[in-house]
């Protein structure tokens, strides 16, 4: 945060919004921010300990009651194969293709059932469960995704188990999905700052995102997504801070490879990063020659990172994959559907079979309406000379093209087709955020101070 | 700033050996770890035999083939039958289409909670099977399987009927 001195100034003294049309109190609780950031700018290391605490409060307050089965078995979303994935780490072993699912995931799933698909089965609970009885007889697919994620989970598990919160490995698990989200939201700020916002319209953002429908669904439960929005905003600062020279080629690179050995469609955040350079250059904010090599960083470091993984999985292979039954050759239908996907799934819906309460339903509805239109106003309106300009331009380009991108690429590795769905998009959801996080224009502070609000409720009324 | 450390690590210290003296706040309602969960032991399969159709009438209705598919060049079966809870568990007769031969493998009980549920009778648990048919099985073959048991003696949904009666 060295040097946001310089960064912050743009948006704290030239994006504030004419007030002076609206009513009277509309006008005070828009013009709030300006003179909360102010107050906050001179006192930034306790503006960055209360955002701390209050993403940390927000996070446990969003996680604890999914994490800790109030709303019943394991979450559709592969849990069964990621708990077993996590049993594994926790024993130090991989989740290698050709790797069978191990007794404690068997009896997770069959004890508790899962959410919205199987109620819990207390006859067999406690019994064998042979390969027959368990799906893809018995084979993980957990195997697609990197070890990254279920072995720092299995980390964090341990300590959580070891202050006695819980002595169970899946709950703690899920409970560390807490710190995942706390430190996704803490980036996001960042990532703000990094963009010259000020203070309220970031937290309010972050806040609003993680108690979304979509960061629940991944955040509350064993998945690898719930380290989306950290990796999406971390490889986006990246990005930023290599924009300001402060980041050599080499730290670029190994950001670019690295969101592949978390799980593959991370890969989207560098590629739509490259995006951002290339928008950069064409506004001039950038020689096209520095663009041009961090294009190919981003975009060749995102390539490697895919293969390399892909070989290393090919190399721990214990057995042929298995073919998901639902794996079918995709065609130019399927990738007409997938245009503009992102636009109306990110992020209020899950794309999972989980419950979502009504309150949290209205409290999230306005979000992706504040995130597009952002996006659009940072589009048309921007000069050629703001930083955000570019973010805006890759932004809308990643909600249009997003999900097509993705099963391209795995269209081109595997041959197979991917389902498209909105949690494969979350590492782009920080640069959704940032022209929403750098604007504070009234209908978007009070949207966002809403959402969040409501969807804050929503939450603690599950308590 | 070293004794403020020093203190720091020492509450710390203590509030985790509390904690972890102290009972876990989350506990899982069911499952491993769930209070009163127990492991119990597995079940025998029943036997299965390749065999010929049968004369005589046609036997009732009990159980059903759930699933026969492909894996390799072998044949996976999946159904459920009215078997006995403890061994001997009965016998499963495959009856295969006129000209076909196939050796029986990889024979698994499978509990079937849903079953349970239909029959009623909490004897039914392990009522699932599981085996694979190695052989000369055409793609398109249709089976018939019998079973046999305390229980009595059952035709299995499913079967393919005209297998079911000896051919003359």
């Amino acid at each position: 945060m060295g040097n946001e001195s310089t960064a912050t100034g743009t948006a704290v003294e030239g994006r504030g919004s004419p007030t002076s049309t609206l009513p009277k109190p509309i006008a005070v609780a828009a013009g709030l921010p300006v003179r909360v950031d102010k107050w906050f700018e001179a006192r930034r290391r306790l503006a960055w300990v209360l955002t701390t605490v209050l993403l940390g409060v927000v996070a446990a307050i969003v996680v604890v009651p999914a994490a800790t089965g109030l709303r019943g078995g394991v979450s559709p979303v592969d849990e069964y194969v990621y708990t077993d994935a996590l049993d594994k780490a926790d024993r130090g072993e991989f989740s290698n293709t050709g790797d069978k699912v191990d007794q404690y995931a068997r009896q997770v799933m069959v004890c508790r059932g899962v959410v919205g698909l199987q109620p819990p089965s207390p006859e067999i609970c406690g019994s064998p469960l042979p390969d027959g009885s368990v799906p893809l007889g018995g084979y993980t697919s957990a195997d697609i995704h990197p070890p990254t994620y279920f072995f720092l989970t299995a980390g964090v598990a341990k300590v959580i188990r070891a202050v006695g919160l819980t002595d169970d490995l899946l709950t703690s698990g899920r409970l560390a999905g807490a710190l995942w989200l706390s430190l996704g939201m803490l980036a996001l700020v960042a990532l703000a700052r990094a963009w010259g916002a000020g203070w309220v319209m970031p937290v309010l953002t972050a806040v609003a995102i993680g108690c979304s429908p979509l960061l629940v669904s991944v955040s509350g439960y064993v998945s690898p997504d719930s380290m989306g929005l950290m990796v999406g905003a971390g490889v986006l600062l990246a990005v930023r801070r290599w924009q300001e020279e402060r980041l050599p080629h080499l730290a670029l690179l190994a950001v670019a490879v690295l969101p592949a050995f978390v799980k593959v469609p991370f890969v989207l955040a560098p590629l739509f990063s490259a995006v951002l350079l290339v928008v950069a250059a064409a506004a001039g904010q950038a020689t096209w020659r520095r663009t041009l090599t961090g294009s190919a960083i981003l975009v060749a470091g995102a390539g490697a990172g895919a293969v390399m993984w892909q070989e290393l999985r090919g190399l721990l292979a214990v057995d042929v994959p298995f073919i998901h039954p639902d794996a079918a050759p995709p065609g130019f239908r399927v990738f007409y559907d997938y245009f503009g996907y992102y636009l109306d799934s990110v992020p209020i819906n899950s794309g999972a079979p989980l419950p979502v309460t009504y309150v949290l339903t209205y409290g999230a509805q306005p979000l992706p309406w504040l995130l597009l239109g952002a996006a659009l106003g940072g589009v048309f309106l921007l000069r050629r000379e703001d930083p955000v300009l570019p973010v805006a331009w890759a932004g809308m380009a990643g909600m249009v093209l997003g999900s097509i991108v993705l099963s391209f690429i795995v269209f081109l590795a595997s041959g197979g087709f991917l389902v498209g769905t909105p949690r494969y998009g979350l590492a782009l959801l920080p640069m959704f955020a940032v022209p929403l996080m750098c604007t504070r224009h009234p209908v978007a502070v009070l949207g966002i101070l809403g959402s969040a609000g409501v969807s804050v409720l929503a939450h603690v009324l599950l308590w | 700033m070293r004794a403020r450390l020093a203190w720091a690590a020492l509450l710390t210290s203590v509030l985790i050996g509390l904690a972890g003296c102290a009972e876990p706040v989350f506990v899982p309602v069911a499952g491993p770890g769930a209070p009163g969960y127990g492991e119990s032991r597995t079940t025998p399969p029943p036997q299965v035999v390749i065999t010929q159709a049968v004369e005589g009438k046609p036997l009732p209705d009990g159980g059903y083939i759930d699933a026969i598919g492909r894996e390799g060049a072998d044949l996976r079966v999946t159904g459920w039958a009215l078997l006995n809870p403890e061994p001997p568990r009965g016998e499963l007769q495959v009856v295969l289409p006129p000209g076909s031969t196939a050796e029986v493998l990889q024979v698994e009980a499978l509990p079937r909670g849903d079953v349970v549920g239909v029959t009623g009778n909490p004897a039914d648990l392990w009522a699932g099977f599981t085996f694979l048919l190695r052989g000369s099985l055409p793609d398109d073959v249709g089976i018939c399987i019998l079973s046999q048991s305390d229980q009595g003696a059952f035709r299995l949904g499913a079967s393919d009927r005209k297998l079911c009666r000896k051919h003359k």
